[in-house]
């Protein structure tokens, strides 16, 4: 079976600082990989590669058989397979939340509103929001906001789901919601490449997880081998301080 | 008759002069030019020629025993006129002048009209010129009475463009004297009281009637005829009569009844402003939106014409720019009040609109971009459906803030003639003098729209109002 995703050694340079330094993996369908790292060390920056918000410098990024050009012009089809939730949720703030569920699917889609309408309140249903279809972002808690957020990329059906540190910017009594309606997903079968730093969420869905230091994966792995028996010592000395 | 006239205009001492010939035809005929009130000019309503000379005039040929007849001439042609035999003699505000006396014969002066100075009515020190030295003097711009102000040793000079302002800053004990001519100065004086001429005039213009050189007999019975008239008291009750008692009656109109009134002359220069500046502010929000857009580009030479329209325009005042561009392009261009008017202000607000504009779209945070980028929208689908409903809400009230100083500007146009509420305030008050009432109702007329506009953004600003975004009111 192909790889869904193909990552041939990129790279990526913010000024002088190398973000992403030679970085290469394969994902295979429904396969959940969790990556994990210190911060500043290159984990979202690669994310944000695999779906164009950043053009790597060299190497090669393969979704689905598609080629990411390096001029983007294929960008508009790639992120139509790839679903991206972010830190800090990025509702529409004027749209009420089915209307965040339905714009894309309506314009980028091409879908009827009626359609639209009916795929995202399937999709509030499954992430429990279905009574807050008419609520406006800004009265959402970010438990509720990160679950619409995740419910709007599920509506345009993508083949894979990136996860930038979903739950970093939460309550800790909000992080478990969101990270049901996450478990939910894996079981279900999506390809999803998670940024975390919920071990447990690692342990319990993830099929192997990627350890980043200075743009570089130092340690990757299945996930119970990562977490009970890391063998590189910076993975080690990361690991015992987020489960402290 | 030409033919005869001219026939004995050549024989002074012939057998029949003017006067003789005036006695014959019962009837002197007096040319006037009638634009200058309220010494000779034709009556709106009546359609009648009417005013200070022409009273005088009828007075004379009363006392001469014959009837009176006007013929109205444009200044410019008026002495050939006489010379031609169009009428016997003409009275028009005529200045007794060396070059005219050659022309013709003049009457004594019948009207001291030189320069003049004005003080306050409780004013005991200033009694002549002699006394302005070190003193705060008002005058128009432009004429004599400045001039001879300048000279004045130690003086503070102030111009104004309208005299009736310097008689308001008289009043207001801005000033200690007005150097003005005789006959305005007297009218306004008349008109409002408060003010009082002192000393002799200053400069030496007096206003005669001219008859043809030769008839000497003629200029001797008017001059005789004139004497009487100020003997007999008849000359003063002519001069009562204009400069005393209409004009004051409306100065001392009942206060109401002069609400109306105003109001009824303002409301017309209403629509006028609002044109204005719905005219302008639309000019200034296109411009507004360009600039911004330029702004923000990546384009270099977008970049820094945005950024040199806006720091230009809004480091120069507005008032500056309207006389930019109404006298100075305006010699090129040949634009017309209205056009400089909405240009400069259109122009103006353009600036400070796109800075607004500019922070508006640039509020929208990032994420909200790359949320919607990562969806599959395209850049237009991004701007089209997500910055700019966000960035046109945003900006709803600081714009509406604008456009309410907008139509307060709109009232700087008026000095360059354009006829809104202020210049319409202007024009009342430059007859009628009641001040406190006319800046009153004219300020109210902006507040009443001012305060609807207000309200109007308010309305607006809830309507599109992000629910729990902002403070709630």
């Amino acid at each position: 079976m192909t790889p869904i995703v193909k990552v041939t050694n990129i790279n990526k340079c913010f000024g002088a600082v190398k973000a992403v330094d030679g970085v290469s993996f394969e994902v295979d369908k429904g396969e959940v990989i969790v990556i994990i790292g210190p911060s500043g060390s290159g984990k979202s920056t690669v994310l944000r590669c695999l779906n164009g918000l950043e053009k790597v410098d060299s190497g090669q990024i393969v979704i689905d058989d598609e080629i990411i050009d390096s001029d983007g012009k294929n960008i508009h089809n790639v992120r139509l397979e790839v679903g991206m939730v972010f830190q800090q949720f990025d509702l529409f703030m004027h749209l009420n939340a089915l209307d965040n569920l339905t714009l894309a699917q309506r314009v980028v889609r091409k879908r009827s509103r009626a359609e639209a309408e009916r795929i995202a309140r399937e999709y509030l249903a499954k992430v429990g929001l279905s009574d807050k279809a008419d609520a406006f972002p800004a009265t959402l808690s970010g438990g509720q906001k990160q679950r619409a957020a995740i419910a709007r990329a599920l509506c345009m059906n993508p083949k894979i789901m990136l996860f930038d540190e979903p739950t970093s910017a939460l309550d800790p009594e909000m992080i478990g919601e969101v990270l049901e309606v996450m478990k939910n997903l894996a079981r279900g079968g999506m390809t999803m490449i998670v940024v975390t730093h919920e071990i447990g969420f690692a342990r319990e869905v993830a099929g192997r997880v990627f350890f980043f230091e200075a743009g570089k994966i130092i340690e990757s792995g299945p996930t119970h081998e990562i977490l009970n028996s890391a063998r590189h010592p910076r993975t080690i000395e990361f690991l015992s301080k987020v489960l402290k | 008759m030409c033919l005869l006239f001219g026939l004995f205009a050549f024989t002074p001492d012939g057998l029949a002069d003017d006067l003789d010939n005036i006695r014959t035809a019962g009837v002197m005929r007096v040319g006037t030019d009638a634009t200058y009130p309220p010494f000779e000019y034709v009556d709106d309503k009546t359609r009648k020629i009417d005013g200070f000379y022409i009273d005088l005039m009828t007075e004379i040929c009363k006392d001469l025993g014959v009837k009176v007849e006007f013929v109205v001439v444009p200044f410019d042609g008026i002495i050939s006129g006489l010379n031609s035999g169009k009428y016997d003699c003409l009275i028009s505000a005529m200045t007794i002048t060396p070059e005219r006396a050659r022309a013709v014969l003049f009457s004594e002066p019948y009207y001291d009209a030189g320069q003049s100075i004005a003080v306050a009515l409780d004013n005991q020190d200033i009694k002549s010129i002699d006394d302005l030295e070190g003193k705060r003097i008002g005058a128009q711009l432009g004429t004599t009475g400045e001039l001879l102000a300048r000279k004045i040793k130690n003086a503070t000079v102030r111009s104004f463009d309208n005299i009736g302002d310097a008689f308001r800053d008289l009043n207001n004990g801005n000033l200690d004297a007005i150097i003005n001519d005789k006959p305005v100065s007297q009218r306004i004086i008349m008109a409002r009281g408060k003010a009082k001429l002192v000393g002799p005039v200053l400069s030496s213009e007096q206003y005669g009637i001219a008859m043809r050189n030769g008839e000497i007999r003629l200029k001797k019975t008017v001059d005789d005829a004139l004497e009487q008239l100020k003997d007999r008291g008849v000359y003063s009750a002519i001069n009562n009569k204009w400069f005393g008692s209409p004009l004051a009656q409306i100065a001392s109109k009942s206060f109401p009844a002069t609400i109306r009134d105003i109001i009824k002359f303002l409301l017309p220069a209403v629509p006028m402003t609002i044109f204005i500046t719905i005219c302008s502010f639309i000019l200034s929000v296109l411009l507004g939106i360009a600039a911004a857009l330029g702004r923000i580009a990546r384009n270099r030479i977008a970049n820094t014409l945005s950024w040199a329209y806006s720091d230009i325009v809004r480091g120069i005042p507005l008032i500056v720019q309207i006389f930019f561009i109404y006298f100075g392009l305006g010699s090129i261009f040949h634009l017309g009040e209205f056009s400089a008017g909405v240009a400069a202000i259109g122009i103006c607000y353009g600036a400070y609109l796109a800075e607004i504009f500019r922070a508006g779209l640039q509020a929208i945070p990032r994420g909200q971009t790359e949320a919607a980028l990562s969806l599959g929208m395209s850049r237009w689908q991004l701007d089209r459906h997500i910055i700019l409903p966000q960035a046109i809400r945003l900006v709803i009230p600081p714009v509406a803030n604008e456009f309410i100083s907008c139509l307060k500007d709109s009232s700087l146009v008026s000095i360059i003639g354009l006829r809104e509420l202020t210049r319409a305030g202007r024009e009342y008050l430059s007859w009628s003098y009641i001040d406190f009432a006319t800046w009153l109702m004219v300020g109210l007329l902006y507040l009443i729209m001012t305060l609807a506009l207000a309200k109007f953004s308010r309305i607006i600003e809830r309507r599109y109002k992000i629910p729990g975004l902002g403070t709630q009111r």
